[in-house]
């Protein structure tokens, strides 16, 4: 029990020996705090990593000495779990004292939207979201793509293509149930004779499923989902003796390139121009995403705001600066072109992407 | 305050299910691994009945309760047949079961996309909207299951449990039926996790399966394992450990680039020492 004690004195310890950064002599500048609660730790670290790194080089490109704040960045891991989100919203608002925040998936965001909207700070959130997207907050944003125009575009691919006899695979997941399902519907009416297998993640053999379709007369394979299942998907369709040229795919990540992705075309959001994935990739050594374009997004915006909103070193309020994103209406960004709905739905467009001569291309860039 | 306060809720909602899970574990011996489902249970009563039907906390948790009590009934009755390991094996099946159909029965539970906006409890006309109220709430319930617990295991009845769990066939021997003994604690710990998550789905606001994964209820038996087996201070003190290691790591000043990372390893590490040198758990009475 002795020793247990000391264990814990040691665990106490530990935490009391908080490195206290001392504020400089002079604060010259207000400074303003953006803050990132996102799964930096756990299964999905590595969507939370990408948007760090976004944020991370926005702050570095967008601000200057010559701006009327200093700006910092303050993350919290939520290990992608819902029940720490209140907690960690009232901690990083009271304690770390963030004058906006920003959270990934819709299901965080509603979660800590009472807490921010009563301590008036906005909250930026990163979702896909369905078309009829309602506001959750009074200043609240969601940046991503409304299914139905990722479900178009896919759909615009297949039937420009020609194809019939589609397979899609999709993947219990977030919103992409949804989407299959509106893709489903177009394809009906259109008499494009198709199928939808659905998997829920963690499945790791397709193999029954993919023999049952190729017996069925299904020759075009599409896959809605996320790695490592798609990947699997993917890996046993060629094993299975498909050819990368009847295998599509939707993914919001940027997967890495490589032979086995060879002539396969994606539908995917703009993970911004092919110079930002790269640099991004180089500078932070991780693989860049469409998340790191949005909260790329994010930090520009709030930077942009706070400087246009300055009044004398008092700080703008969540409503100024909700209004003044709002009537920004439609601007470039780096994923894209960004249009403002009155719910405070921030959309890109999706794009096609597909891999040749050993990198991704954006088709159309 | 209102950080702590939100900590507290949490800690309280934790603290109940320790407690339930403890009465199967710790005072029967029986290694269920079922709680997140229950647990989800009773957090999608609450969610569905209050969004889409309009019943208030109060009777959507006493239906989500009385779900709770029938399932873990059926269940329980095929789960006594079994003991130690396969116990184990079976209860986790149904954690796995209820998660697929959360995820999956999307025209009850809208699968993935979750269920929000569910309400705050009120009791005649005061609603329990502030945090502050809420963790008043909660505490009160966590009094009560505590002293439940601490009713049963004082009782003859929590006797016959401790009987079976140090030896089975010796208390059958002594004319006690095992079986029924087994079925009215896993039923009873079920209505108790109903509890919680109906606490859980009010507190929250918003519910999805992956809250009620087999991974949560892994958690909660590390809480009790630590906190000590048949223990209800044991449970208490697991689940308020628990909860605030992970919580006070993040004051530890870490570099940000790596300090998620870090405060996990810092984490599994004292877990680690601290069942090596207390494998018993804190206050635990038995070791499984």
């Amino acid at each position: 029990m002795k020793k247990l004690i000391l264990i814990l004195c040691f665990a106490l310890a530990l935490t009391a020996c908080k490195d206290e950064k001392k504020a400089p002599e002079t604060q010259v500048k207000p400074v303003i705090k953006i803050g990132a609660i996102i799964p930096l730790s756990g299964p999905q670290a590595a969507m939370g990593e990408a948007a760090k790194a976004g944020m991370q080089k926005a702050l570095k490109e967008k601000t200057n000495s010559n701006q009327h704040y200093n700006y910092e960045l303050v993350f919290e891991d939520n290990q992608a779990k819902l029940q720490v989100m209140p907690t960690l919203a009232n901690k990083i608002i009271l304690q770390d004292n963030v004058d906006a925040l920003a959270t990934i998936t819709s299901a965080m965001a509603r979660v800590i939207a009472p807490i921010t909207d009563e301590k008036e700070k906005v909250l930026y959130n990163f979702s896909i979201e369905q078309g009829d997207y309602e506001r959750f907050g009074k200043y609240t944003f969601t940046q991503g793509m409304p299914i139905d125009a990722i479900a178009d575009k896919a759909e615009e691919f297949l039937t420009q293509k020609g194809m019939n006899d589609i397979l899609i695979f999709a993947e219990n997941i977030g919103i992409i149930g949804s989407l299959t399902t509106y893709l489903s519907k177009n394809l009906s009416e259109k008499n494009i004779r198709h199928n939808v297998n659905t998997f829920n993640p963690g499945e790791r053999d397709f193999r029954v499923a993919i023999e049952k379709a190729k017996a069925e007369g299904y020759k075009y394979f599409f896959t809605f989902g996320f790695p490592p299942e798609r990947t699997i998907i993917r890996k046993q369709l060629v094993e299975s003796s498909v050819t990368n040229d009847y295998i599509y795919s939707f993914c919001m990540d940027l997967e890495k390139a490589s032979d086995d992705n060879n002539n396969i075309t994606t539908v995917t959001y703009n993970p911004g121009p092919s110079e930002f994935v790269e640099s991004v990739q180089q500078e932070y050594n991780i693989d860049s995403t469409f998340g790191s374009a949005v909260f790329y997004d994010f930090v520009s915006l709030m930077i942009e705001a706070y400087e246009a909103l300055y009044k004398n070193g008092e700080k703008p309020t969540a409503e100024e600066i909700t209004t003044y994103i709002h009537g920004k209406k439609k601007y470039p960004c780096m994923s894209g072109i960004c249009i403002v709905n009155e719910n405070g739905f921030i959309t890109n467009d999706p794009v096609f992407r597909t891999f040749q001569n050993g990198k991704w291309q954006t088709i159309g860039e | 305050m209102e950080y702590l306060v939100n900590i507290g809720i949490l800690f309280c909602i934790y603290a109940m299910l320790a407690l339930s899970l403890n009465m199967v574990v710790g005072l029967s011996g029986l290694v269920s691994l079922a709680q997140a489902a229950f647990y989800g249970i009773g957090a999608y009563a609450v969610g569905i009945l209050m969004t889409a039907h309009g019943f208030n906390f109060w009777s959507a948790m006493f239906i989500g309760i009385l779900l709770n009590g029938i399932t873990a009934f059926i269940v329980g009755k095929i789960l006594s047949k079994f003991k130690g390991d396969y116990y184990a094996i079976v209860s986790a099946g149904l954690s796995v079961i209820v998660f697929s159909v959360l995820l999956n029965f999307k025209s009850l539970t809208k699968g993935p996309l979750g269920i929000y906006g569910i309400g705050k409890p009120s009791i005649a006309g005061f609603s329990f909207y502030s945090s502050v109220s809420f963790l008043a709430l909660a505490l009160v319930f966590v009094v009560l299951f505590y002293a439940l617990f601490v009713l049963i295991d004082k009782s003859s009845f929590g006797r016959a449990l401790k009987g079976l769990r140090e030896d089975e066939e010796l208390t059958i021997f002594l004319g006690y039926k095992t079986t029924k003994y087994k079925n009215f604690i896993f039923t009873l710990s079920a209505i108790m996790a109903g509890v919680a998550g109906s606490f859980f789905a009010s507190y929250i606001a918003f519910i999805d399966p992956t809250s009620f994964q087999l991974a949560e209820g892994i958690f909660f038996f590390t809480m009790i394992t630590v906190g000590g087996l048949s223990s209800a201070f044991g449970s208490i003190i697991g689940a308020a450990l628990l909860l605030a290691l992970p919580e006070s790591l993040r004051f530890l000043g870490l570099p940000y680039e790596t300090a998620a990372q870090l405060q996990q390893v810092i984490y599994g590490a004292l877990l680690v020492l601290m069942m090596a040198f207390r494998p018993q758990g804190l206050f635990g009475k038995f070791r499984v």
